[in-house]
């Protein structure tokens, strides 16, 4: 072997095993004179580290655990963050792309402003200049260039087409952020990421005699996916009722490729926009298009400007938190406790039916799709009496009281009007949310005039696996019109299934139905 | 499950002022046992199918015993005022001496023979807030309601001042004003005042 190589031979062999018993900040001048655990940075003996923040800006961590000095200087051409020497940020180059279709990026001076994670409406905002999905993102190359809690993921980048590119986001939960819109119709794009299992669009006008919604929805790849279904009201080219409720429902088969793929229907005041429909179809990452729209009563545009909101919903959950909110139920006579007392925040943790029948029910039933009730919280509501006895048609006041973004706020009120509601919500609601017109879910304590607390555990249910983004299995006029009914693959016809419209319905649910749950932003 | 509500509701089949009837189909119950929509006359009537619905409605809303299921006579009263026209010349028209009517008032009047059950009183109720639904503007139905005001339940009464104010005769303002001086709930109190504001745009 020549001299030269055993030389190399024998610098590699220290390097990969330090031998050195430098201990945790022992000045060092390698690697080699730290511990095994240790590494030379700065001539300290440091721990290495997991990924790139453990260095410090201008430093990659590699697959050692060893800080590497960045060396590009300014104006030349990254993919990450950490490519970039210290003082620079990756950035990306306008929409140009390379041979893969993803973007191009060169090192530029960091701005002045916010870290990664802070919240954006802009890349200015950013101090590594790149604002994605209502964050500032770094760019990187793989998990180890991001903070702890965060991924390697694509990102479409709006202002480039939807062209991608990889950036650092949060490794689970969700992502919430608020789309600009200036007109009352309006063309947005929805950039969703990598790995995303599901996405939400939350659409709100402040006029309620207005409805507001999605018009058209377009996927990455230009695929059509969903179309306003035709209004009985509409002065220029009306349909039937039938033909408005079978555009709705549209394709329960998701294979085919006509007819809509989503499930949606423009509301008054506010409404929801949940893909996928059903487990069957895919999320792609890349910008969906959504031309969102106020319309009025007659279906025709409106004239109020919507707001909307984005969420997405990174990683399956399965813990399902309940809270629990209470109007006035004194003298209630079918709620009252047999202490005589009134079901409320205070008492409800220990009330018998309430406890072992209604919320073990609970816990029972959504166990079928694997997810577990986390510690249900409990609230009281005492200076809303025009809220105690609801009338449905002033729901949302109700559900904007919904305090809390995660899981399910439950309200319970004295009556629910009409008489014969038993529960009220909205189909899908704002997963991920607080604080809307439709943060919640209404129960109607009167039933237990004539129904026990399991009976109301499992309308509970149905009302909480609607909000989620199930549908009814099938509906009222399935025989008549064989369409309608859920997009669910795998799920029947039923009574014994949880999304069966009757109470006198069960509990079951399919292996599609649970995975559609696990989705839902409304988990942690 | 199906098979017990079936059988329950076959105890529906009570003796009423109008006759006996057959239990409701399965199609039909499933109609009436909705958890969150209540169905429109069109549902009804196919749900019903060959039955007239109208007629088995008016039976089950009359289901005075509370024999069968409370819940399905809830949902037979709501379903009352749903089948009022739009055309005045309609067979069956919702102002005073019709069917829905006279059915609705008889709901109302038999509270007085019953034994004032929460379930008594959540018919009573229904029944209240399917009279202001037909928005009839009626004095007779204000004079009905009236005395209602003075119910020992809160939640009658706060069913009874929102029905005054569907039922929109301006007769019902100086009853409800008077009631609004001594009630002492806050939510049967706001339910007045609404009624009152409101009752100024109805006709005498």
């Amino acid at each position: 072997m020549p001299r030269g190589s055993l030389a190399i031979l024998m610098l590699v062999t220290l390097a990969g095993c330090p031998g050195g018993n430098g201990a945790l900040g022992e000045s060092c001048r390698g690697n080699d004179d730290c511990a095994g655990a240790l590494q030379c940075l700065n001539s300290r003996c440091v721990l290495r580290c997991a990924r790139a923040p453990d260095c410090g800006d201008g430093y990659a961590c590699d697959e050692r655990g060893l800080c590497q000095a960045a060396v590009d200087e300014s104006g030349e051409p990254c993919v990450s963050e950490v490519d970039c020497s210290a003082g620079l940020a990756c950035q990306i180059d306008g929409a140009t792309v390379d041979g893969d279709n993803h973007l191009l990026a060169s090192c530029s001076a960091q701005n002045t402003s916010r870290p990664a994670g802070a919240t954006c409406s802009a890349d200015a905002d950013c101090r590594n200049g790149t604002c994605a999905l209502g964050r500032c993102v770094d760019l990187c190359r793989e998990t180890r260039d991001c903070g702890a809690g965060t991924s390697c993921v694509y990102i479409p980048r709006v202002a480039a087409g939807g062209a991608l590119f990889s950036g650092c986001l949060p490794a689970e939960g969700t992502l919430t952020w608020s789309i600009p819109v200036t007109t009352p119709s309006a063309e947005v794009l929805l950039p969703v990421p990598a790995g995303a299992l599901s996405v939400e669009l939350v659409m709100s006008v402040d006029d309620a005699t207005q409805k507001v919604g999605a018009k058209s929805v377009l996927s990455p790849s230009g695929a059509r996916l969903y179309t306003v279904p035709c209004s009985p009201l509409s002065p220029t080219d009306p349909c039937t009722p039938t033909e408005a409720l079978d555009q709705y429902f549209g394709t329960p088969d998701q294979a085919q490729t006509s007819g809509n793929k989503l499930r949606h229907l423009p509301a008054p005041g506010q409404s929801v926009l949940l893909i996928p429909s059903a487990p069957a179809m895919q999320i792609q990452p890349g910008d969906y298009v959504v031309r969102v729209s106020s319309f009025r009563a007659n279906g025709v545009d409106g004239s109020a400007v919507p707001r909307v909101t984005a969420v997405i919903q990174l990683t399956p959950g399965v813990t399902l938190d309940l809270h629990f909110f209470f109007l006035d139920l004194s003298d209630q006579p079918c709620a009252a406790l047999p202490s005589g007392a009134a079901l409320d925040a205070t008492t409800a943790p220990t009330a018998a039916g309430f406890h072992t029948s209604y919320l073990a029910q609970l816990g029972a039933i959504f166990s079928h799709a694997g997810l577990a009730l986390g510690p249900p919280t409990f609230d009281n509501i005492t200076d809303r009496p025009e809220l105690d006895g609801l009338d449905v048609a002033n729901a949302g006041a109700l559900f904007s009281l919904g305090k809390y973004a995660t899981g399910i706020n439950v309200f319970f009120v004295r009556s629910l009007s009409p008489i014969g509601l038993q529960a009220f919500g909205p189909n899908p609601g704002p997963a991920g949310l607080a604080g809307t017109s439709q943060s919640g879910i209404v129960i109607g304590l009167d039933t237990l005039c004539y129904r026990d607390w399991t009976a109301l555990a499992r309308l509970t249910a149905y009302e909480i696996a609607r909000y989620m983004g199930l549908y009814h299995n099938v509906e009222l006029e399935t025989a008549l019109h064989p369409t309608w009914r859920d997009p669910i693959g795998d799920s029947d016809d039923t009574s014994e299934n949880l999304l069966y419209f009757s109470e006198t319905g069960g509990t079951a649910l399919t292996a599609d139905q649970g995975k559609l749950l696990s989705r839902s932003a409304v988990l942690r | 499950m199906r098979l017990g509500w079936v059988a329950t509701t076959a105890l529906l089949c009570t003796l009423t002022a109008h006759g006996q009837i057959a239990a409701p189909s399965e199609h039909a119950l499933n109609a009436l046992t909705q958890i969150d929509a209540l169905p429109a006359a069109a549902a009804l009537t196919d749900a019903f199918a060959p039955a007239p619905a109208f007629d088995d409605l008016i039976q089950l809303a009359l289901n005075s015993d509370h024999a069968g299921d409370l819940g399905v006579q809830l949902r037979a009263i709501h379903a009352l005022p749903t089948f009022c026209p739009t055309e005045p010349t309609a067979r069956v028209a919702c102002a005073q001496n019709t069917l829905v009517h006279d059915t609705l008032i008889q709901i109302i009047e038999n509270d007085q023979l019953t034994q004032h059950t929460p379930q008594d009183t959540l018919c009573l109720r229904a029944a209240v807030e399917a009279l202001g639904a037909t928005r009839s503007g009626l004095e007779s139905d204000v004079i009905e309601l009236v005395p209602l005001l003075g119910n020992g339940n809160r939640d009658v009464r706060a069913t009874v001042a929102r029905a005054l104010h569907n039922i929109c005769n301006i007769q019902a303002k100086a009853p409800l004003q008077a009631r609004y001086a001594i009630e002492p709930i806050l939510q049967v109190r706001i339910e007045i005042l609404s009624a009152i504001q409101d009752l100024n745009q109805c006709t005498p």
